[in-house]
C-alpha cells in the first residue's frame, strides 16, 4: 500500500525536522519547504493526503498559501493543518474561514498533532 | 538552510543585534531594519524553546516579540528603557539556558518589567519607509479624490527569492481584485542590492473597509498618510547612465548600485563605450552620466573622453549641457585624474565606490533631487 504523503511548510528547520520526525514515525512520505511559494508550486504539481503549514512565513504567509491551496484544482479536499505561535482567536477564526482542518498553536508536541489528526482519521 | 538550530547561538545573535542597534541610538543611523531582525530572532527562540522543553520562559519571549513587533508595525517607538530591558532578557535567556525553566513567579516578575516600560502611541504621521516618486504621489492624490483610502503593507521576504520571483507573490493578485497598487519598494530590480532583512513595502488604495481588507490581506497592514509639508518625494526623471569598464567584478558590482537611479547600460571597452554612446545620441536618447575607467583595451578612457567632448563641440552642446562624465579611480591613479579633468571629466570617484558616492556626485551635478 502506498505510502501516505505530507507537505510541510515552515521557515524554521527545527520545526520541520520535528513534524518530520513524527510523520516518518507513523509511515508517512514527506516532502518539506522552507518558503510558502516554493511549498504552494509543489503542492500544485505533487500529490498529498495532508499539509502541515507554519502561518509565519516570508514571501508567502501560511494564510495566503491556504487561500491559494484551496482554490487549486481537484486538491481542495486535501486536509491543511495550520501552525502558529499566535493563539489570538482573529487568526484561528481566519484560518478556519479560509477551510484550515486544524489550528495548532506552537509549541507544539506530539500530542497536540494527534489530537489535531484524529478527526481526520490519517493516523 | 541547515538543520541544526543552536539556543545559544540565537541567544548570542540576539544580544549582538541589541548591541548593534543601541549603537545606532548614538550614531543616528537608520535602525528599521534591525528591528526587523530583532523581532525575527525573538521569533525564532519562541518557537525553539517550546522543543527544548524550555516552555516555561515563551510568554517573557512573547513579550519582548510583541514590543518590538509593534516598533516595526509603527505602532510604537523604541524607548532606552525597552533596549535595557532587551538586555536583561538575554541574561534572563541565558539563565534558563544553564539552569532550566524559570519558576511561574521568576516569569512573572519579568514580564511585569515589560508592563511597566508600556509601547509609546505612534505619532500620526507614519513614516513611509520609501520614497515615493511624483507620479505616485499623482495616484495617490487622485485615489483620494476618488474616496479610497491608501495603506501601507509590508511583507517579509527570504534571502532567496529572486528578481523573477518577486512578482509571481499571490499578493499581487490578492490586490489588483481588492483596489490598485500605488508604489512599491523594492522593484524586482532592486532586490539584489537590498542588505539585511529584506521588507516589501506596498502603497495600495481601495475603497474596501479595514474590515473588509482583513480578510484577504494577511500581512500587516495600516493607513498610510502623506505628511502635511510633503514626503521625501522626489520630481525625479530616472538617470540615463554608461558605465564603460572592462572589469567585471566592478561591472557588476556598478549596475548594483546604479540601480535605483535609473537605466544602466554597460560597456567593457571605450570603443563599445563610444558606440553606444552614438547610438544613444541618434536615438534622441544620450546618457545623462557616464563612469568611466580610465586603462581599458581597444579605446582607453582618455580617448574617449577626448573623443566624446570634440563631438559635443561639433554639436553645439556645451558647459552645462555637456553629459556628465567622472573617472572610476583608484587612490593611488590621481596623476591619471589630473589629466582626466584636464581633458574635461567632471568628477571622479575614487574607490571603493558606494551608493552613496554616486548619489553625492548625482546631486552635485544636479541628476538627483535633494533628500
Amino acid at each position: 500500500m502506498a505510502k501516505k504523503r505530507i507537505l510541510i511548510l515552515d521557515d524554521m528547520a527545527m520545526n520541520r525536522s520535528f513534524i518530520k520526525v513524527f510523520f516518518v514515525s507513523h509511515g508517512f512520505e514527506t516532502v518539506t519547504a522552507e518558503d510558502g511559494l516554493v511549498g504552494l508550486e509543489t503542492f500544485q504539481k505533487e500529490t498529498f493526503d495532508l499539509v502541515f503549514s507554519d502561518i509565519e512565513m516570508p514571501n508567502l504567509t501560511g494564510l495566503e498559501f491556504l487561500k491559494a491551496a484551496k482554490k487549486v484544482p481537484g486538491k481542495g479536499h486535501i486536509p491543511i493543518v495550520m501552525l502558529s505561535s499566535l493563539a489570538d482567536e482573529a487568526t484561528k477564526t481566519r484560518a478556519q474561514t479560509l477551510g484550515a482542518a486544524a489550528y495548532i498553536v506552537k509549541p507544539f508536541t506530539e500530542e497536540k498533532i494527534q489530537e489535531a489528526l484524529k478527526p481526520l482519521g490519517l493516523l | 538552510m541547515s538543520d541544526t538550530f543552536s539556543l545559544q547561538e540565537a541567544l548570542d545573535n540576539l544580544e549582538s543585534a541589541l548591541l548593534a542597534l543601541e549603537k545606532t541610538l548614538h550614531t543616528g543611523a537608520p535602525a528599521g531594519e534591525l528591528v526587523h531582525q530583532i523581532f525575527r530572532l525573538a521569533h525564532s527562540l519562541k518557537g525553539a524553546v517550546g522543543l527544548e522543553n524550555l516552555g516555561g520562559c515563551i510568554p517573557v519571549l512573547h513579550a519582548f516579540e510583541s514590543a518590538f513587533d509593534h516598533i516595526r508595525k509603527g505602532q510604537g517607538t523604541l524607548v532606552p528603557g525597552l533596549l535595557d530591558q532587551g538586555f536583561k532578557t538575554v541574561d534572563f535567556m541565558n539563565g534558563v539556558l544553564s539552569s532550566g525553566n524559570p519558576s511561574e513567579a521568576q516569569a512573572q516578575e519579568f514580564l511585569a518589567q515589560f508592563s511597566a516600560l508600556g509601547v509609546p502611541q505612534a505619532p500620526k504621521v507614519l513614516d513611509l519607509g520609501m520614497d515615493i516618486s511624483r507620479e505616485e504621489r499623482t495616484h495617490w492624490d487622485r485615489a483620494l479624490a476618488q474616496g479610497m483610502k491608501v495603506w501601507k503593507i509590508e511583507k517579509t521576504l527570504s534571502a532567496g527569492l529572486t528578481a523573477a520571483q518577486l512578482p509571481k507573490l499571490p499578493i499581487w493578485a490578492t490586490l489588483g481584485e481588492l483596489g490598485v497598487v500605488i508604489a512599491q519598494h523594492p522593484q524586482a530590480h532592486q532586490l539584489e542590492s537590498l542588505t539585511g532583512e529584506r521588507l516589501l513595502r506596498i502603497l495600495f488604495a481601495s475603497t474596501l473597509t479595514r474590515q473588509q481588507l482583513e480578510e484577504e490581506i494577511f500581512d500587516p497592514f495600516m493607513e498610510a498618510h502623506l505628511p502635511p509639508q510633503g514626503p521625501v518625494s522626489r520630481d525625479q526623471k530616472p538617470v540615463k547612465i554608461l558605465v564603460v569598464e572592462d572589469e567585471f567584478s566592478t561591472q557588476v558590482l556598478l549596475k548594483k548600485l546604479l540601480a535605483d537611479f535609473g537605466p544602466v547600460e554597460v560597456a567593457g571597452d571605450g570603443l563599445t563605450g563610444w558606440e553606444k554612446f552614438l547610438e544613444a545620441q541618434k536615438a534622441g536618447q544620450g546618457f545623462d552620466f557616464i563612469i568611466l575607467d580610465m586603462m581599458m583595451p581597444k579605446k582607453n578612457g582618455a580617448e574617449f573622453l577626448a573623443d566624446l567632448r570634440a563631438w559635443e563641440e561639433s554639436q553645439g552642446i556645451l558647459g552645462l549641457d555637456r553629459c556628465k562624465i567622472v573617472i572610476n579611480s583608484a587612490v593611488g591613479e590621481m596623476d591619471v585624474v589630473k589629466k582626466a579633468f584636464v581633458d574635461q571629466a567632471d568628477g571622479y570617484l575614487v574607490k571603493p565606490l558606494t551608493q552613496e558616492k554616486i548619489r553625492k556626485a548625482l546631486v552635485r551635478f544636479q541628476l538627483w533631487g535633494q533628500v
